[in-house]
């Protein structure tokens, strides 16, 4: 069926006069591309799951946050079991002593780097025995050197924990 | 339901449906002068100039000291002299950074940039998210916040940073693009009310090159 070239030929929008619907319907199938069945061909299937996509993606954005730092601080916490401790002493004890690593640091470092993540525990341990704080089922530290500086503030933001 | 990856790329200019910011507008005008319409120009997609924002990366105040927390330098309080049990330990610890060779293992280093720590080590590639740095293509940089440093036998943790003696960690910008696009649509229903804004921010992109330690400032720390 040969069309007349008004037919066949997009409305190209001008100032001031009507465009053609097919842009806006596009843009909705365009983002329905792999959904399932019609959804993906049809423009008014499509957009009601398009929409619906963009909602979950909206909600997503708040939580991610929350479900990252849930991660990290489970992963924390099953690394501290192995050294006796529990994951929120550690943060804690290493926001005291101004060790200022993140929550996703310190989980890379759980993985990719033990021996450092065990140094790291035996600091606490040692912070905490100085005020006579001892963590259950938890082994002797190895021996710490600190030469009386871990208890006393270095950086100005702790000095509420020393007073 | 997962929206496509590619189909965004193919939205390659900042669209607005029924909310047109002047800056959309400014954009479909540089790219295609024929659309000078408010109404009509949101449903065309045309071919991306890629340009780049000029954001500067502002440290906010509340990351500032404030001048009731600055410390004292007379006040400083001095290590106390080690006893037996902990000189032998310094003394370990001494030969361990005197025998530490780069070419045995790969250093880490943990640095803190553009207000996010990275652990880093040599030949790393690093994205800084939404930043543009005023660093040129090609510029070398030190990255002087270095929080922990890590070898084969021991690892430096600064409280909160090392100092700038001890550690240099370099690197060179790569690249300086902007990210895919982000979509942000907003609905809510019988109301007749749908926004949807694309953004990309910038990105730049290091390439970590060395990372190198100065064995008697160490030495002198202990």
């Amino acid at each position: 069926m040969h069309l007349t070239c008004p037919l066949w030929v997009r409305r190209i929008p001008k100032i001031y006069r009507n465009n053609d619907p097919f842009y806006l319907r596009n843009l909705y199938l365009q983002f329905s591309f792999l959904f399932r069945g019609r959804s993906s061909r049809c423009f008014r299937l499509a957009e009601q799951r398009v929409i619906k996509a963009f909602q979950h993606m909206n909600a997503m954005r708040a939580v991610r946050k929350d479900r990252f730092k849930q991660l990290c601080d489970e992963r924390i916490d099953a690394a501290c079991a192995q050294h006796g401790i529990p994951g929120k002493m550690l943060i804690d004890g290493l926001g005291r002593m101004n060790i200022q690593l993140n929550r996703k640091m310190l989980q890379q470092l759980a993985i990719y780097e033990p021996y450092s993540f065990k140094s790291l525990t035996d600091l606490v341990k040692q912070y905490h025995s100085e005020l006579g704080i001892v963590p259950p089922n938890a082994e002797p530290p190895a021996p710490v050197v600190t030469r009386g500086l871990l208890q006393s503030p270095i950086v100005p933001g702790n000095r509420k924990y020393y007073e | 339901m997962q929206l496509a990856n590619f189909t965004l790329l193919r939205l390659l200019s900042p669209i607005s449906i029924r909310c047109t910011p002047a800056a959309v507008i400014n954009r479909t005008l540089h790219s295609s002068p024929a659309l000078l319409g408010k109404k009509y120009a949101k449903y065309y997609f045309t071919p991306k100039k890629i340009f780049r924002k000029e954001e500067i990366y502002r440290v906010p105040k509340t990351q500032l000291i404030l001048p009731h927390e600055r410390l004292d330098p007379l006040n400083i309080p001095e290590p106390s002299a080690p006893t037996a049990t902990e000189s032998g330990l310094l003394e370990q610890l001494a030969s361990a950074v005197n025998h530490e060779q780069s070419t045995s293992g790969r250093p880490f280093a943990i640095v803190h940039l553009v207000g996010k720590q990275y652990k880093v080590s040599e030949g790393d590639l690093v994205q800084l998210v939404g930043k543009s740095l005023l660093a040129e293509l090609g510029d070398e940089l030190v990255l002087e916040k270095v929080l922990a440093l890590g070898f084969t036998d021991f690892t430096l943790y600064g409280r909160p940073i090392l100092s700038r003696d001890c550690v240099t960690v370099r690197a060179t910008v790569v690249e300086k693009t902007l990210e895919p696009p982000k979509i942000r649509f907003e609905f809510r229903k019988r109301q007749n009310f749908r926004r949807m804004n694309i953004h990309q921010t910038n990105a730049t992109v290091l390439r970590i090159g060395s990372i190198e330690f100065n064995k008697p400032a160490v030495q002198q720390a202990l």
